[in-house]
């Protein structure tokens, strides 16, 4: 299954909507947003009420755009399921990202 | 290069070569003592700290004979002296535990996580510079020379190292002991890496492995490699391939990608030193376009010659993937057995990964890891050829018998000074019914497992599982590509297979309904890179980390056992 990726820009904030498996195969599509789309970005929401799956190489990604904007800005993550909050959790991700729910 | 360049480049390669020659002179000369020389050493280090809180405890001043030492003073661990070193860091008290001016406290990971901090004198420093970067490029001259007509080693070389030291209020630096060492050489570091004084001591968050490459790849003339651990090169090679046609655009128009996270002041401070290269992004993309099969670093680096890096025991994996990228001409320096508390062993010669213990670091002594008795120690001369010991030192930092928890090997000897290899940490030792496997019976087990079902696992970790009953192993191999799961359940045969041949013990208790078969989970592709990623987000620094082989910590069980593929395990 792949990764669908929505990008919408309002002034600083960039909202990025995942939809699928963020994996081996589709982390390379996030990676180039992370690495492409962040000039002048101070709020970045990773919206992940659509993403089913996240891998090892998924969080590394998300490591990156964590690290990205700890020095212009802010990550949020927002809507992630209950898989991934598990994941999040067991791999000290939750000590590091700022998650919000899908009706904030 | 430019010509003042070229200049400091030679002068500075020829003084670290000369430096170099000492070392393996000294190692020579030391070869030719007896093998009892090394307790000069000792009765100097307890003879000059018999005034301090500590020698004075014990007695330093009427200790005569090494079984008195024996006597008086107890086996040590950190805890042992961590109440001097708080009292030696937040007062500056001195003469506590030794009497020799502290120059650095060397950080080190501690056994449940709380960091060490590791008194390190000037004795120790010199060690470090003289046996590990010096002694280095005195095996590149002669790969260089052996390569290029006899010339002497010139061009720059690519270094992994990334120093970040602190102050103690008192002013003492405070940070990874290697960072120690190559601040010392700061102001000439330039001139011999490719990397500039920005990226070699980094002040802010920068995405170091791009700006490594970025500055390598400029040049064509990179006639070595340095990195603490092999994985630090591994992990750079791994980011080339998969980011190369970025390379090429930046070399091509003299910048630092867009794309790439630095604060204006830096990215203006670095792209000052940066001068368009067509040309030279021509060459990178013709060899990048052939592909990544046959092996890269010749292609775009003709003249390297020497790679210095820790890539014995169990980086052994990482080493061969290194070769995969060096082709088979570029030696291996296997640099130094070493620790926070003292550099211990240095490789003698190159593509050998066995060091040479070096009798004027430490005062050693030993026991053997097939005698029940842990008490009774024997001396650098009594050692036995292929025997296992647990190493005990006595430094020249203010540690006295001081269980260091490694096991070395001797494999055989340089002269009369011992050659070893590291074969575990005892404290990473699995035993859930004293069966005892230790990493180097892992090691072997998974590469020949590999080998048999042909996958490449780029890093694995064991679980000792206790709480089912019989307790069992739980191994989690990474591929380096998708396995098919129909796969796993030979794999996880080949390996129990492999186990039991590595260590007879477990293979009999398993046999015997004792322990449990082993289980197997795949660990997601990048689990290992990711937990390094993390670690280094936390702060630790890349020349201190190595692999994760036991998972002993709730955290990291956590962690790896969330990250393995989900199709189910396979168990009995």
């Amino acid at each position: 299954m792949s990764l669908d990726i929505v990008k919408n820009r309002d002034g600083g904030t960039l909202d990025v909507v995942l939809n699928g498996r963020l994996d081996t195969n589709t982390s390379p599509d996030l990676e180039a947003v992370v690495k492409q789309d962040l000039d002048g970005v101070t709020k970045l929401v990773l919206d992940m009420a659509g993403l089913e799956y996240i891998s090892s190489a998924g969080l590394r990604v998300v490591l990156a755009a964590h690290k990205a904007m700890s020095k212009q800005g802010d990550l949020i993550v927002r809507g992630p399921n209950e898989f991934i909050m598990n994941v999040f959790e067991l791999t000290g991700f939750l000590e590091i990202l700022t998650i919000e729910d899908s009706a904030a | 290069m430019r010509l003042l360049e070229s200049v400091m480049n030679r002068i500075v390669l020829s003084k670290m070569t000369k430096g170099g020659r000492e070392s393996l002179r000294i190692i020579e000369e030391n070869s030719k003592k007896p093998r009892t020389s090394n307790q000069d050493l000792l009765f100097r280090l307890l003879k000059d700290n018999a005034s301090t809180e500590y020698g004075r405890k014990y007695g330093f001043g009427q200790i005569a004979t090494l079984e008195e030492f024996k006597e008086r003073v107890p086996f040590s661990t950190y805890d042992d002296y961590a109440p001097y070193i708080e009292r030696m860091i937040d007062n500056d008290e001195k003469d506590l535990i030794t009497a020799y001016p502290i120059e650095h406290y060397a950080v080190s990971s501690g056994s449940v996580g709380v960091p060490k901090r590791i008194p390190v004198s000037r004795e120790t420093l010199d060690h470090y510079n003289l046996n590990s970067s010096s002694r280095f490029f005195a095996h590149a001259d002669e790969a260089y020379r052996a390569a290029h007509g006899g010339k002497a080693l010139r061009g720059k070389g690519l270094n992994t190292m990334e120093v970040s030291v602190r102050k103690t209020k008192n002013n003492v630096s405070m940070g990874a002991i290697s960072g120690a060492s190559v601040a010392e050489f700061r102001s000439f570091l330039p001139y011999v890496f490719t990397s500039p004084e920005e990226v070699i001591f980094p002040e802010e968050q920068m995405d170091m492995k791009y700006l490594k490459l970025r500055y390598a790849l400029a040049e064509r003339e990179v006639t070595f490699m340095m990195s603490a651990f092999m994985t630090g090169l591994v992990d750079l090679m791994n980011y080339l391939v998969a980011n190369w046609p970025m390379f090429v655009e930046d070399i091509c128009t003299g910048t630092i990608n867009s794309d790439i996270k630095l604060s204006s002041e830096m990215r203006a401070k670095l792209e000052a030193g940066l001068r368009p290269d067509p040309a030279r992004a021509d060459e990178l993309q013709a060899a990048f376009e052939q592909g990544f099969d046959e092996p890269i670093v010749p292609r775009i680096w003709p003249d390297m010659c020497s790679v210095g890096s820790i890539g014995a025991g169990g980086f052994i994996g990482h080493t061969e993937r290194m070769r995969t990228f060096l082709g088979p001409d570029v030696r291996i320096d296997f640099m130094v057995y070493a620790a926070s508390e003292a550099l211990m062993a240095a490789a003698p010669v190159d593509d050998k990964p066995e060091y040479v213990l070096l009798p004027d670091s430490c005062f050693y002594e030993f026991v053997p890891m097939d005698s029940d008795d842990e008490e009774t120690t024997y001396t650098i001369d009594q050692l036995e050829t292929g025997r296992d010991y647990e190493i005990i030192i006595t430094n020249l930092s203010g540690f006295y018998r001081y269980r260091i928890k490694d096991v070395v090997r001797v494999l055989g000897w340089h002269g009369n000074l011992p050659l070893v290899a590291f074969v575990y940490r005892k404290n990473q030792m699995l035993s859930i019914a004293g069966e005892k496997t230790n990493d180097e019976a892992m090691l072997w087990s998974v590469q020949r497992t590999g080998k048999d079902v042909g996958y490449r696992f780029a890093d694995y970790c064991v679980y000792p599982d206790t709480d089912s009953d019989p307790g069992h192993y739980v191994a989690l191999l990474e591929p380096d590509c998708p396995m098919d799961p129909a796969e796993v359940p030979h794999v996880r045969d080949v390996l129990d297979e492999y186990l039991g041949q590595a260590n007879p013990s477990y293979g009999k208790k398993v046999a015997t309904g004792v322990l449990g078969p082993l289980e197997l989970k795949i660990s997601q592709i990048e689990t290992h890179a990711l937990y390094r990623d993390l670690m280094i987000n936390k702060g630790v620094s890349a020349n201190q980390l190595k692999p994760v082989r036991l998972l002993d910590t709730p955290m990291k069980e956590r962690f790896f056992f969330a990250l393995v593929e989900d199709e189910p395990s396979l168990d009995r």
